[in-house]
């Protein structure tokens, strides 16, 4: 059976068991719906136009006067521009602007590098200032702990009775000489002193 | 008589403000059975269909003053129909926090509670597959189903390319083919 409705040849090809359903729609409306549906929505609007009323009698008045006009003959006369306008071509991918970018980008980082080099070098100054405070580099450093360990403990009283007998070889010459150049009073006071701290001692 | 004037001519005298209470009666009872059919295939139950279809011929009211006269009155009722259709069924699902399955499955249980109800009749079946559907597809599928609407006709009332139009019903077709072999 051919079928000429082409709404109904464009179902069977696409599905020949929906053509082939009845088409109808099981729902159903109340009694008397249709009937009183006008009237119900007439009261509705009604309803709805009271309301509007109420609230701005002005604006309900108003609402269907058209204040604009039309300069004469311009509906008559219009007509849609012949050439078309060319659209505007936005690049997807913009060089002009990637360059300024990338020049913003380069001086940041020419100036961040200098900042850093500036403050690294400042910091070396410090660093060598205080180290120039300290003075010992680290090889001497080293020497030094070399040599204190390699020094015996004899070594160390040796050298501590060499520098005590190179006291006594004073000779009393050179110590006479030296008191002759101090004031009497200054003498009498050391011996005082060194009385009370040892009464042994100058006797 | 006025019932006998075309829809051009009852909206040219709508706007001239003569009449107007009568001029709408008349196109409501001309439309009202369509546009409710539409309604309640999309939101199953009668309650939510009459909610809508207070909402439609309200805003047709309140709109036919600025109703330009290039495009048929029919048609400009069936987008106000498709898209208040639309928004209930959204609004729907914000309350309860449905997801598009969910609501899916709340239609199934509406189409269940209906009078005379029997999924083993091939129509509920269909109703059933139908609900299914995503809402944008089932309203295809309902207009050149149901409604027999020529494709150029629905791209103006959905504001949808012819060609998206036939891929839709064709998708939409087949999906209820597979529901209805599965179950």
């Amino acid at each position: 059976m051919t079928n000429h409705h082409p709404i109904q040849s464009e179902l069977s090809a696409i599905s020949p068991l929906l053509a082939e359903m009845p088409k109808s729609t099981p729902f159903v409306a109340p009694e008397g719906y249709f009937n009183q549906f006008s009237n119900r929505i007439l009261a509705k609007i009604e309803a709805q136009e009271t309301e509007k009323e109420v609230l701005s009698p002005l604006l309900q008045s108003l609402k269907k006067e058209n204040p604009f006009s039309v300069p004469p003959a311009y509906l008559q006369e219009f007509k849609v521009n012949d050439t078309p306008k060319e659209a505007k071509v936005i690049p997807l991918f913009n060089l002009k602007a990637v360059l300024n970018y990338a020049a913003a980008a380069a001086v940041v980082g020419i100036i961040a590098t200098f900042a850093t080099l500036l403050f690294s070098s400042e910091e070396k100054g410090t660093i060598a200032k205080a180290s120039e405070e300290t003075v010992i580099s680290a090889d001497a450093f080293d020497l030094f702990l070399t040599e204190t360990e390699s020094i015996e403990e004899d070594e160390i009283e040796n050298f501590e009775e060499e520098n005590q007998s190179l006291l006594v070889q004073m000779d009393a010459n050179m110590v006479s000489e030296i008191l002759s150049e101090l004031p009497e009073n200054e003498i009498s006071t050391y011996v005082d002193l060194i009385k009370n701290e040892d009464p042994n001692t100058m006797n | 008589m006025l019932s006998n004037l075309n829809d051009i001519e009852l909206v040219r005298l709508f706007k001239e403000d003569k009449n107007r209470d009568q001029i709408f009666t008349i196109i409501v009872k001309r439309y009202q059975e369509r546009i409710y059919w539409q309604i309640r295939r999309l939101v199953v139950s009668h309650s939510d269909a009459d909610d809508v279809m207070q909402n439609v011929f309200i805003k047709a009211w309140n709109g036919l003053d600025q109703f330009r006269e290039d495009a048929k009155l029919f048609t400009w009722l069936y987008r106000i129909a498709t898209n208040e259709s639309l928004t209930y069924l959204e609004q729907a699902k914000k309350k309860s926090s449905l997801s598009f399955d969910d609501m899916s499955e709340t239609l199934s249980d509406k189409l269940h509670s209906e009078t005379d109800f029997d999924e083993k009749k091939a129509v509920w079946k269909l109703q059933l597959a139908i609900q299914q559907l995503p809402e944008k597809q089932r309203v295809v599928f309902n207009l050149r189903y149901f409604e027999e609407m020529p494709y150029e006709e629905m791209s103006e009332i959905l504001e949808t390319s012819v060609g998206a139009l036939k891929a839709s019903y064709h998708h939409a077709v087949k999906k209820i083919e597979e529901y209805i072999l599965n179950h």
